[in-house]
């Protein structure tokens, strides 16, 4: 069933797509085919998350490659906890910030920016500063605190069968996931796939329902356009919460990825576990839902 | 002699005393705007300082906070009393909020089509066994230790409540309506807020409240003030004697009766041209109303002599018992509250095991049962603006005198680590004001695990959602048959914040829940190891 916001959306959109398309001629067709990227995986070290976003960007010629004039952007990071940047809890703000820029000077028509947060929504916005770099760089911050935001979706695999997706997931025409690599009391670490549990409403189900194989789950489901994996700094102890600054390693480091799975093995790498250890990545890849196989990819490597 | 008097306060002061309803009416309008904001301020914008400013002069917070804690920060009520005998219970009118909210009763009836006729008020005998009855009983209950008819008759809880229980949820419903219709191509300019519905009993006593108040200021005006209110009565034997009073002067009034029609108190006795200034609410609707300038405020030894009151016997008891009040209040003589009875948690299914609670969880800042217990008196202010909605009125769970007090009620939310806003806001100091890092350290509760509850024994699975939500690592995953990790629990370092009990997934009992303590304790700061990690040089892959 439609609801009254989607069928209002749906329509305006219709139009504004019709009337491009009348207007582009021939070469709308071109809009549709995003070239094949260069590389698997962009793994960059030894900057600031903006500076390494663009070296990252620039390896796989541009934001162009994802996001295409007049289309919706949805950014996903982790904005769970309502503690401050320094304690790295949450992705950094200014990989957030320069992700915003990127997609809008790509053209992108609207970039919006969620988390369905684990502490008081309002006030994680706020303390994570990804508020302030979201209005700073021309995004909408946009809430994942009501219920009324996620829609019923089929996924059908294993343990999780069905479950209730943001609608800004469902409706943008690009989806950049943002996670923050770090420690995770029952999984280890969380990365990627992980950092999805924020885009559905009943997390409590997949605690309840093996948590592993419902992350997995949703991967084979939903893959973002892209993934970009904040390892600036790196909760090791604690997680995923973390109590200290004591907790965290100034590792300098971004992993850029179309895949999850890809995504999540490195940065298993990056924080010194092998990628196995870690059952949803294994199951995930098992899934087919990914590559974890780092050994046979194509990886570009930059150092700044 | 009498002439004199009068001629005294006539002229141009007699001429600007009609502008004393206008600024009755501005200065209510004023306190009650205000004090609404206050309970409503659900995104927490108003600067602490303002909410103390505009509770400060709140009779009954401002009483108890001074009686546990002496000082300027707490004297607004001595204010109260001060103005109340120098000029009559000008509180009722200009700065109870309940009182004003009567008044907007009062003043709306008729677009309610309660009256088709223009409600005239008449004289009203004094209800004086009622009203010192509530009086005496109030303050004899406070004595033992009891806040219950406290808290069930102050006028400002009961203010509180009504807007808290009753307002609030329609403020958010037009809210989310709004943010509805707003935002559906993206345009996120009012956000949906989130609405904690308590235990529909606990609405029984404000709904019951405020249905009473629609009666009787319909048909009595303000006989809640004069009859059921203690503050009122409090006031009321203050005023008795207060240097300036409403009086009228027998020789230019013609008896016309618009005083008498105006009067929401039902205290202007023609037939005697006398007013129960004890009974005289100060709103100056009689000044305002009298063609002859016959009825005045001046200064009450420029009046005739007044006749004996008849009840100098209660009120000496009374003011006795008050004095008792005051001279050992400080000292906390509140007996410790009973025992709490155990509360009544209810369960479904008993196919788990049962978590049993033996104290509800008090508040950060509550300090102690004890302490709460004869501070707090369920004005709903700190239920209100809770930004998580942890906070719930409670039913039975403390015992009969806890009836509506706050608790954490872990199944609606949990204590944000990083928030002290209830202790900001307590008007009574029930809830002492916390700094970050004092709140941080404040145990409400300990933490119990219920291995045979959680999922990783049950299914062999993993979960970790209590560590993941604990703020202080007191729950951490420790490794458990194999590879699976579960919960262990150090309970010193537990605040008993809620965060595991209401994120717990296994339903209808939960694997980790709170119980709280009888007096709040100190949790050691969370710890860190320090880490040898040093990042390498080069990707690791």
């Amino acid at each position: 069933m439609m609801k009254r916001r989607q069928f209002l959306k749906a329509s305006t959109r219709a139009g504004l797509i019709a009337g491009t398309t009348t207007l582009l001629g021939p070469w709308a067709s071109l809009l549709a085919n995003p070239s094949p990227l260069s590389y698997d995986l962009v793994a960059i070290k030894n900057s600031t998350p903006d500076k390494m976003f663009d070296a990252g960007m620039k390896a796989l010629g541009g934001m162009q490659s994802f996001v295409k004039k007049g289309q919706t952007v949805v950014i996903k990071p982790n904005v769970a906890w309502d503690v401050g940047p320094d304690l790295a809890a949450n992705t950094n703000p200014l990989l957030v910030q320069r992700i915003i820029q990127h997609c809008l000077e790509a053209g992108a028509r609207k970039v919006y920016v969620f988390d369905h947060t684990c502490n008081k929504w309002r006030s994680s916005y706020e303390n994570s500063g990804i508020k302030a770099a979201v209005k700073h760089a021309g995004g909408i911050m946009a809430p994942g605190n009501s219920e009324k935001y996620f829609h019923p979706v089929r996924i059908n695999g294993q343990s999780l069968k069905n479950t209730k997706e943001h609608e800004l997931i469902l409706e943008s025409d690009v989806f950049i996931n943002v996670p923050v690599l770090k420690n995770h009391g029952s999984t280890s670490i969380t990365v990627s796939m992980k950092n999805l549990m924020g885009a559905v409403w009943d997390r409590g189900h997949w605690h309840k329902n093996d948590l592993h194989q419902c992350i997995a789950d949703f991967a084979s489901y939903r893959k973002p356009d892209l993934n970009v994996v904040d390892a600036y700094n790196v909760m090791m102890q604690n997680g995923p919460r973390g109590v200290s600054t004591q907790d965290v390693v100034n590792m300098k480091a971004q992993l850029i990825s179309t895949d999850m799975v890809t995504a999540d093995a490195a940065a298993a790498k990056l924080y010194g576990i092998p990628p196995d250890d870690v059952s949803y990545i294994r199951l995930a890849a098992q899934a087919g839902a990914g590559r974890k196989d780092l050994k046979n990819l194509n990886i570009k490597r930059i150092k700044l | 002699m009498r002439r004199n008097g009068f001629s005294f306060f006539s002229g141009q002061i007699l001429l600007k005393q009609i502008y004393l309803k206008s600024l009755r009416v501005w200065v209510s309008l004023l306190v009650l705007t205000c004090t609404s904001f206050v309970f409503l301020d659900l995104l927490g914008k108003l600067p602490s300082i303002f909410v103390d400013c505009i509770l400060y002069f709140q009779g009954i917070p401002s009483l108890l906070r001074f009686i546990h804690s002496a000082g300027w920060a707490s004297a607004g009520f001595i204010f109260v009393l001060l103005i109340t005998v120098l000029f009559g219970r000008t509180y009722c009118s200009f700065m109870c909020p309940l009182g004003t909210l009567q008044d907007i009763l009062i003043r709306i009836r008729k677009p309610l089509g309660m009256h088709k006729k223009r409600l005239v008020f008449s004289y009203q005998r004094p209800q004086n066994i009622l009203r010192y009855g509530v009086l005496f009983l109030t303050v004899a209950s406070c004595l033992t230790g009891s806040l219950l008819l406290l808290s069930l008759f102050d006028p400002f809880s009961q203010f509180g409540r009504i807007v808290s229980d009753m307002i609030r949820p329609l403020v958010v419903g037009v809210n989310n309506v709004l943010a509805d219709i707003v935002e559906w191509d993206g345009f996120y300019f009012l956000y949906p807020l989130e609405y904690k519905a308590p235990h529909p009993s606990t609405l029984i006593l404000p709904v019951a409240v405020f249905a009473l108040l629609l009666y009787l200021t319909a048909n009595k005006g303000r006989f809640f003030c004069n009859s059921l209110c203690p503050l009122g009565a409090l006031l009321g034997l203050l005023s008795y004697r207060s240097l300036l009073t409403i009086a009228i002067d027998r020789d230019v009034c013609t008896s016309c009766g618009r005083c008498v029609m105006l009067c929401k108190a039902g205290c202007i006795d023609l037939r005697e041209k006398q007013v129960d200034f004890s009974r005289c609410v100060s709103c100056f609707n009689c000044i305002r109303s009298c063609p002859e300038a016959a009825i005045q405020f001046r200064p009450s030894v420029l009046s005739e002599k007044k006749k004996v009151p008849r009840f100098q016997q209660e009120r000496r008891i009374i003011l006795t018992s008050l004095l008792f009040l005051f001279s050992f209040g400080s000292k906390n003589v509140y007996a410790t509250p009973t025992k709490p009875r155990k509360p009544q948690v209810k369960n479904e299914r008993p196919t788990t095991v049962i978590n049993e609670k033996h104290f509800p969880v008090i508040p950060p800042g509550g300090k102690s049962l004890s302490h709460f217990f004869s501070s707090c008196t369920a004005c709903h202010l700190c239920v209100s603006i809770c930004p998580t909605g942890v906070l719930q009125p409670s039913l039975v769970e403390y015992g009969i005198d806890g009836i509506l007090k706050p608790r954490l009620n872990t199944l609606k939310g949990f204590c944000n680590f990083e928030c002290t806003r209830c202790g900001e806001v307590c008007p009574t100091g029930a809830i002492q004001p916390l700094s970050v890092a004092e709140k941080k350290q404040t145990q409400m509760g300990k933490t119990q695990f219920i291995k045979k509850n959680c999922v990783v024994e049950t299914d062999k699975k993993d979960c970790g959602a209590c560590a993941e939500h604990c703020p202080t690592k007191a729950v951490r995953m420790v490794p458990f048959e194999g590879k699976l990790k579960i919960p262990e629990l150090d309970n010193k370092y537990c605040i008993g914040c809620g965060a595991c009990e209401h994120i717990c997934p296994v339903l209808p009992h939960k694997a980790i829940f709170v119980d709280g303590l009888a007096t709040q304790g100190t949790a050691e700061p969370p710890k860190s190891k320090p880490i040898t990690i040093v990042p390498m040089e080069d990707f690791p892959f």
